[in-house]
């Protein structure tokens, strides 16, 4: 009973972002609450998808974005055991994630390499256009969304994915360590970028 | 201003890209928004850029989901990997004691972070102190469990070949004014083979022989004796027993985690609470007290508590309150010493267990056993084998291990001589079954010819007819069948590849095909068993001959439900569909001859189970369509009848 309280709990009590955020008092060890495991693995299955896909745009291998998304979430389960304050669980165990992606590439030497793979698409990707001249069309569209990422700067794109995965201005403003302005600017200058190529 | 002129400055005024973009995305406060809402209803222009925008956005957005099109595919697989990869972090970070710091913190991280309860907090702090020491250390029922269970594999894994020798006081005590009964019980568990041995002692220190079979034969060798000592220490022990059977507790790990957990999870709990005890010795402890909500049925438990030691989390004694007839029972469980030590080093004497078997009924001189003296049933005179003295060839046999796959058979000769024959591959084999079969050895009755291969073949009198030959399992360096499915899964989930891919897939299907070949063995072991006494013939087994009977054939059900699940464990991930649907197909036994039909059918699908699985774990030539092998091995994996689903009911009913 305590635990379903305690789930309810955890992802209906938004604040008026919709943000879901980790109740401290759901960390504490009511009797007959979920471990920090389950919390943990609740966690997981709340947010993996998201944050895999985020460090799959990032970093685009598929093994280590799965790598990096499980060890975010395996430092939440850590900083949670050492009682660590965490406020807003989403933006946390984004925030790991993205600095980890960051790391990786550094070391990788990639980060000059603005578009990882995954993003630059090519033919073989599965179409659905119906007819020939609509593959014409598709094709072309695709190009042009391909040359539009790849005027992005990093910042925009990290914002526009952040913003893909649903989380708010102020949560992306936590997980890049800016202002939420800037998280508005960088936003609207990659929409106008994407606009741009589309539309030329 | 008028208000045209107020008007005119909200036309010439367009909100920025961004602001724009922020009202789309919800970001903009209540005032902003309604503002730009009401410029938007009067402004093509913006209207225009807002629609530019959204197709932006969901250019952006099908680009990216096009892009990103395989995750939802990766992300049951990394479930599995992450649960695996916590479980370890847990287990290495639960090593320090972690409660008192996580309190700590949190407390700190409330009060910090949330300055709008300082004043609500302190007061409860205050109010609450003594309520807080007492209550911030509780831990969860399933934490409690979790950890125990943690601290007992911990305990094994510190020694090789571990087997864990444990000696508690039982005290039984009847609720009507009869004396409590005080008996104390002695258990070996061997993790390597899984083997377990126990010994009665009773308050007097009489000892019962060391057996790894249920005590309800040393009981029925000791009324036989009339050597009433040692019966009401192994009456209790037996109801204990009985107990632990009825509630889905392992009688072979009493005072444990996970017996504790199977009972708990196999009822509707009504009430349930960890609090702190104090030891004798003054440690400190948890008590997790579980109470059952459903009416008990006999010998069910109504509340059990697991006492667990905090400084190294070991679960050392156990209360259970039982329905019995008509009145309620406890019986308390007290670890009174424990210790894990290497199988190597421990007393051959405990698994040997041949002692603690009684000797055949019709030898009267045959080695002394604490417990099992002869009975004169039959007269010397008689060279008929008796059902008893077949059972207990049987039993000696299957303590060698001789039936999982040799070619030895018993046979009754028309004269009613019960003859063991057979050829094994060397001769320490030949002379370790002789030894086993010793004691019957000297019985007129029993004629017994062992030979070694090389004998056979000397004598060329080598006899086909019984022979069942089990191939071992062999994987060469070709391609198996689900070749595809297993680099897939290995690939992908544990991130193999190159050489190390190649030897795991060997191993991997070595392992299947193994555990195949060993349920089958069971399975077998089974047949050969049942294949001894026709319907009739059971029936009119006494009852302790018939028990015996019984505790052999549930032992290789066991063994071969074992092999069976473990199966299922390691092809699910691989096969999801085939091994998920878990259709037993139910079928009722009620007489000796549903169980003998029951056995047939469970020897052919342990059969067919294990081709199936043989063609698609290991090279074949010829390439049969790939999909077919292990779906349909799969499937007969499932539907296997459901005689070993529960072997005690099932063959307590029958017999």
């Amino acid at each position: 009973m305590v635990f379903l309280m305690a789930k309810y709990w955890l992802t209906t009590k938004n604040n008026e972002a919709g943000e879901p955020w980790l109740d401290v008092a759901q960390s504490l060890d009511v009797r007959g609450a979920p471990s920090l495991e389950q919390k943990t693995t609740e966690l997981f299955e709340l947010f993996y998808e998201p944050v895999y896909r985020y460090a799959r745009s990032l970093i685009g291998s598929q093994a280590e974005a799965e790598d990096l998304a499980q060890e975010a979430f395996l430092r939440l389960y850590t900083s949670l055991q050492e009682g660590q304050a965490i406020g807003n669980a989403r933006s946390w165990v984004f925030r790991v994630a993205h600095n980890l992606a960051i790391d990786h590439l550094r070391r990788a030497s990639h980060l000059e390499q603005a578009v990882p793979e995954v993003w630059q698409m090519s033919e073989e990707r599965p179409d659905v256009a119906p007819n020939a001249e609509q593959r014409m069309i598709e094709q072309e569209r695709r190009q042009r969304l391909r040359r539009a990422m790849m005027r992005l700067s990093p910042q925009e794109r990290y914002c526009l994915d952040l913003r893909a995965e649903g989380l708010s201005y102020r949560e992306i403003a936590e997980v890049l360590g800016v202002s939420v302005s800037s998280v508005n600017t960088f936003l609207s200058r990659g929409i106008k970028k994407i606009a741009g190529e589309l539309h030329e | 201003m008028n208000n045209r002129s107020k008007n005119w400055v909200r036309l010439a005024w367009h909100p920025p890209d961004e602001e724009l973009l922020a009202f789309l995305d919800g970001e903009l406060s209540a005032k902003q928004a309604g503002k730009t809402r009401k410029h938007l209803e009067s402004c093509w222009a913006c209207r225009a850029k807002r629609e530019e925008m959204e197709r932006s956005i969901s250019a952006f957005i099908n680009y990216r989901h096009t892009a990103l099109a395989d995750v939802a595919e990766a992300s049951s697989r990394a479930q599995m990997r992450f649960a695996s990869k916590l479980n370890r972090l847990a287990a290495k970070q639960s090593e320090q004691p972690q409660l008192f710091h996580r309190y700590g913190a949190l407390a700190c991280q409330f009060f910090l972070f949330q300055p709008a309860v300082w004043a609500t907090a302190v007061v409860f702090l205050v109010i609450g102190l003594g309520v807080w020491f007492s209550l911030n250390r509780r831990v969860s029922a399933s934490e409690l469990l979790q950890r125990a269970a943690r601290a007992e594999a911990d305990q094994l894994n510190r020694v090789s070949d571990s087997v864990a020798h444990r000696r508690f006081q039982v005290r039984r005590r009847p609720s009507v004014a009869t004396p409590e009964q005080v008996v104390n019980w002695e258990i070996w568990n061997d993790s390597v083979n899984r083997r377990f041995a126990q010994r009665a002692i009773d308050k007097g220190g009489e000892q019962s022989a060391i057996t790894q079979s249920s005590f309800s034969q040393a009981l029925s060798a000791a009324e036989k004796r009339r050597a009433q000592r040692l019966a009401p220490a192994l009456e209790v022990l037996l109801d204990l027993e009985r107990i632990f059977q009825a509630n889905q507790m392992d009688a072979s790990h009493p005072v444990s985690a996970a017996a504790f957990q199977a009972w708990r999870q196999s009822i509707w709990r009504q009430r349930e609470e960890v609090s702190e005890t104090r030891l004798a010795d003054g440690a400190e402890a948890l008590t997790l007290t579980t109470a059952a909500a459903t009416r008990a049925s006999a010998n069910g438990i109504t509340e059990a508590a697991l006492v667990v030691r905090m400084k190294d989390w070991r679960p050392i004694a156990q209360r259970l309150r039982v329905k019995a007839e008509g009145a309620e029972m406890e019986y308390e469980i007290t670890e009174l010493a424990f210790q894990v030590v290497s199988l190597g080093a421990l007393d051959t004497t405990v698994f040997a267990d041949r002692g603690a078997l009684p000797p055949p009924p019709s030898s009267a001189s045959s080695p002394a056993s604490t417990m099992a003296p002869a009975a004169p049933t039959a007269s010397p005179s008689s060279p008929v084998a008796t059902a008893e003295l077949e059972v207990d060839a049987l039993e000696r046999l299957n303590r060698a291990n001789a039936l999982l796959g040799e070619q030895l058979s018993l046979t009754r000769a028309p004269d009613g001589k019960l003859i063991i024959e057979g050829i094994v591959e060397t001769d320490a084999r030949k002379s370790e079954i002789l030894e086993a079969l010793k004691p019957v050895a000297g019985d007129p009755a029993v004629k017994i010819e062992v030979n070694t291969v090389a004998e056979a073949s000397a004598r060329q009198s080598q006899s086909a007819s019984r022979q069942i030959i089990v191939q071992d399992a062999r994987v060469a360096q070709q391609e198996i069948l689900v070749d595809a499915e297993l680099r897939n899964y290995l690939g992908d989930t544990r991130g193999l590849s190159g050489r190390r891919l190649e030897q795991e897939i060997q191993r991997f299907s070595a392992q299947i095909c193994n555990r195949s070949s060993r349920a089958r063995s069971h399975a077998l072991a089974i047949k050969q068993i049942a294949d001894r006494f026709t319907p009739t013939q059971l029936r009119s087994l006494d009852q302790a001959t018939r028990q015996r009977f019984n505790a052999l054939l549930v032992e290789h059900a066991q063994g071969y439900l074992r092999e069976l699940e473990q199966l299922r464990l390691q092809l699910q991930p691989i096969f999801p569909a085939a091994a998920s649907s878990r259709s037993a197909v139910e079928s009722k036994i009620s007489n000796d001859e549903d169980l003998v039909r029951a056995i047939d059918r469970l020897f052919e699908s342990a059969a067919s189970n294990d081709e199936a699985l043989r063609q698609s774990f290991s090279v074949s030539t010829e390439k049969t369509p790939a999909a077919m092998a292990p779906t349909s091995g799969m499937a007969s994996l499932s539907s296997t009848p459901a005689f070993p689903t529960r072997p005690h009911s099932t063959l307590t009913a029958s017999a």
